[in-house]
């Protein structure tokens, strides 16, 4: 039976945490009222369909509440944030062997096609996983705005416009830095004996 | 290396990285000041028209799969809701009934998917028989921390027996506000163990749980059913429990009924509920309206908790009773929900016109979303229902057509239906509702940036 949801203040990370750890099954309502919103967006750029986006919220939530403690996040939305994309990108493989999903993500997906050949699936772990730290060590690298675009686009999946409308700039200014920033990736990546 | 490979060292990036994106984004937030949008709806309405043209010639060549199944018919006596004479006759717009699906700034579809072997796992009843139906509101209100406290006094020793738990002192606190009704809560907790007493809508809550294994035990044991159970079985298996479980409780009821509940994936849980059919509401079909009786529901869940991120549940055999909720009505249902108004109620016809027309909610409206879930066809829908639902407010029900149509069987063998919806009541400014959505949002979902990628 669905009841209604009540409208509460709104509590800091540092207590919404606090409830995780103490076992409290509060803090995945408090984490709703606070981040719902926000994740479904996420899942919804990447999945692209409201029923599954629900679904992901829920494995999200069920994520965090399995994950804290031991975990102690210092910004909440940030580790809700990874548990997301994992989850809804998951979904996103799941639903793409039965169809095409005309999601943001697919379009983030297709602008990485600029820079690399697909060519062959990485196996090894190790190697994804370096690959993971190369390309972190470049975003971090990154000027605020450049990471900033960078975070946005290709892993919250968010549309151009509303990055533009964030950093209040225009479509096309994101646009010609998403260029630039492919471009350094691709350097960066080669500079690192990747292939591409 | 492929873009999958990118994609998911991308999916590893550091938590340095995030925390920095986080907090720049929250400092964006506050700094960021309202601007004229006025170019982008210019921009949306030619967009409108281009995604209009497209979706009239891509949809018809992208459709979803439509096996044939057979029409289902639910068996029962129709309901006639009850409405005094000097409840007045409302005529609602388009836009005021949207908000029971709050679709201003989400992705809108024509359908959700549900899941389930049959439709009969819907709990469908027949259509009501009436010439009006209500709009049910909710008056308000909240037990006081006297009302609860004499609640807990009332039931706590039967809760902690029942849950195996010998410490009696609790802890009640407040529990948050809502329209300036307070709510409080009380707690007794023993290690892992713990009991919740609580308000709910018209309702007090008692619900005992364990976080260590989240499967509770009754009398020093675990007690389980099996997935493949009918109902038939799981009522045998579950007699000495339900017997127990309601002595506890003092409760008498004489009706069991047993709800499954589907993912994609697998069934999720078994709920079982206790209650005396003679003072429901809606005797068949609790399930999606709520009820005026107290009952008692124990909910088997398949595995839950087993898996992390996207393994939800698992597929054991076994379902373990998890959770056992006790509600009590604090307040009457006249006394909670009132009637509040009436409107005419369109004839099955009228809806499947609307249905025929698109004026559908729950929800599409947007072309341009329809084209990312693949159309299906509602023409030769699987089953209709009548559903209350609530607006965003949640203070008023509003009641819908439902309409499902079967898409097909997933690859386990859980059937898929898409369900949409239709006012079963007269509404007004449907054309202008449906105009006006796909401008806003338009507007608010970045509908140009698209146009420039497919471009």
């Amino acid at each position: 039976m669905e009841f209604q949801t009540k409208a509460k203040p709104i509590m800091s990370d540092e207590e919404i945490i606090e409830l995780y750890w103490q076992r409290d099954e509060q803090a995945i309502r408090e984490t709703d009222i606070k981040y719902k919103k926000f994740l479904l967006s996420m899942a919804n750029n990447i999945v692209h369909n409201a029923c599954d986006s629900e679904e992901c919220l829920n494995d999200t939530y069920l994520g965090a509440w399995n994950s804290i403690p031991p975990a102690k996040p210092i910004l909440l939305q940030s580790f809700l944030s990874a548990i997301m994309r994992r989850t809804a990108i998951n979904r996103f493989h799941a639903n793409k062997r039965q169809k095409r999903i005309a999601s943001e993500f697919t379009v983030s997906l297709s602008e990485l096609e600029d820079i690399i050949a697909d060519d062959g699936d990485m196996t090894a772990e190790t190697e994804a996983a370096e690959l993971a730290k190369s390309i972190s060590a470049y975003v971090r690298a990154l000027p605020d705005r450049q990471m900033y675009i960078f975070v946005s686009r290709f892993y919250i999946a968010d549309p151009v416009s509303r990055i533009s409308e964030e950093l209040g700039c225009s479509v096309s200014t994101v646009k010609r830095e998403i260029t630039a920033i492919k471009i350094g990736l691709k350097k960066h990546l080669e500079s690192e004996g990747y292939v591409l | 290396m492929t873009k999958k490979n990118v994609s998911d060292a991308i999916t590893e990036l550091d938590s340095d990285i995030l925390d920095r994106y986080f907090l720049m984004k929250q400092s964006l937030a506050e700094r960021r000041k309202p601007k004229n949008r006025a170019w982008i709806l210019w921009t949306s309405l030619a967009a409108c028209f281009l995604l209009i043209v497209g979706t009239v010639i891509v949809a018809p060549m992208w459709r979803e799969d439509s096996p044939s199944v057979e029409p289902y018919i639910p068996t029962g006596e129709a309901w006639s809701p009850v409405i005094s004479s000097n409840i007045k006759d409302v005529v609602m717009s388009a836009d005021e009934i949207s908000r029971a699906f709050d679709v201003r700034l989400d992705t809108t579809n024509q359908y959700t998917k549900m899941y389930a072997p049959s439709p009969e796992y819907f709990e469908i009843i027949p259509l009501p028989n009436a010439e009006y139906l209500p709009f049910y509101s909710i008056k308000g209100g909240a037990p006081s921390r006297r009302e609860l406290n004499e609640f807990v006094r009332k039931y706590l020793d039967s809760a902690t027996d029942l849950f195996g738990i010998s410490t009696k002192e609790y802890e009640m606190r407040e529990d948050g506000k809502t329209n300036g009704d307070v709510y409080y809560r009380a707690e007794v907790s023993e290690g892992k163990k713990g009991i919740r007493f609580s308000s709910i809508n018209n309702y007090f809550r008692i619900n005992g749980f364990d976080l260590s294994e989240r499967r509770l035990e009754i009398k020093g044991e675990k007690v389980s059913i099996l997935e493949s159970d009918t109902d038939a079985q799981i009522r045998e298996k579950l007699q000495d429990t339900v017997a127990y479980v309601c002595a506890i409780f003092d409760k008498n009821y004489s009706a069991v009924k047993i709800s499954r509940a589907y993912s994609y994936k697998q069934l999720e849980t078994i709920t079982v509920y206790l209650y005396s059919p003679e003072e429901t509401i809606f005797p068949s079909n609790f399930s999606q309206a709520p009820m005026a009786s107290d009952f008692i529901s124990l909910t088997f869940y398949t595995d839950w908790g087993k898996g992390t991120f996207c393994d939800w549940g698992g597929s054991g055999e076994e379902a373990f009773l998890s959770d056992i909720s006790v509600y009590q009505t604090w307040k009457d249902w006249d006394d909670y929900y009132d009637v509040h108004a009436k409107a005419s109620m369109l004839t099955l016809k009228e809806a499947e016109e609307l249905l025929k027309k698109g004026y559908v909610f729950g929800g599409h409206s947007c072309p341009l979303c329809m084209a990312a879930q693949p159309e299906v066809d509602f023409s030769q829908y699987t089953c209709v229902d009548v559903e209350y639902v609530f607006d965003a407010t949640g203070k008023i029900y509003i009641p819908f057509y439902a309409f499902y149509k079967y898409i097909g069987e997933d690859e386990n063998g859980i059937g898929t239906y898409a369900k949409t919806y239709v006012p079963a009541v007269q509404v007004s400014g449907y054309e202008e509702y449906f105009e006006s959505q796909k401008v806003n949002h338009r507007a608010t979902y970045g509908v140009e940036d698209r146009l420039d990628d497919a471009s």
